[in-house]
């Protein structure tokens, strides 16, 4: 039983965490979002959220 | 001659690309886990160096990567390696820790409220084998 249980979660697709990556990859193919070029860059970007 | 140039040039570190909706995502993680936050902030910049640590998704997700953070918190990102860019598509918690307890109440639960289910699950599942001992000893005495 507990080995049925141990596959049924390991092989579950991972549907709810991967919701949305592709829609993601095309905002990214459409310039939506904002580009880091340096680690000031991100540390500035992150601060500003 | 190759090495000798690949020594002198180090690697230049790679794009970040934020699209707007896991903008928006980080922005809500932010408010809410501080520490998270931090350790996002850690990992994006080791990512920039070296892109290729994440673990390869596969089937038709074949291209993407991921990466793992406070235990069961995933970074889900791909490599434009024309444009030398790293595109973050998602920051979740992975499914498969999550597991029996999603499917128990629904994938409609807003991120905080997830990882206190998961932060309850990972602790039931870390005492469990302390409690089976514990049992087993007192057992053995008597």
């Amino acid at each position: 039983m507990a080995a049925v249980i141990e596959k049924d979660v390991v092989n579950r697709p991972k549907k709810d965490v991967l919701e949305g990556v592709d829609e993601a990859w095309e905002q990214y193919k459409l310039g939506k979002g904002k580009r880091i070029t340096s680690d000031e860059e991100l540390d500035a970007f992150i601060d500003s959220l | 001659m190759a090495r000798e140039k690949k020594l002198s040039e180090p690697d230049q570190p790679y794009d970040l690309f934020f699209p707007d909706t896991v903008k928006d995502q980080l922005a809500r993680i932010k408010k809410k886990d501080k520490t998270l936050c931090e350790q996002l902030r850690k990992r994006f910049k080791k990512l920039r160096k070296n892109p290729e640590c994440g673990e390869i998704l596969s089937h038709d997700k074949a291209g993407y990567r991921e990466v793992h953070i406070k235990g069961h918190w995933v970074i889900i990102y791909r490599a434009d390696y024309d444009a030398h860019t790293i595109v973050i598509v998602k920051i979740g918690i992975h499914d498969s820790v999550l597991g029996l307890m999603i499917l128990g109440f629904g994938g409609g639960l807003d991120l905080g409220c997830r990882a206190k289910i998961d932060s309850h699950l990972l602790h039931f599942i870390a005492s469990f084998p302390r409690a089976l001992f514990f049992f087993h000893n007192n057992s053995v005495d008597a």
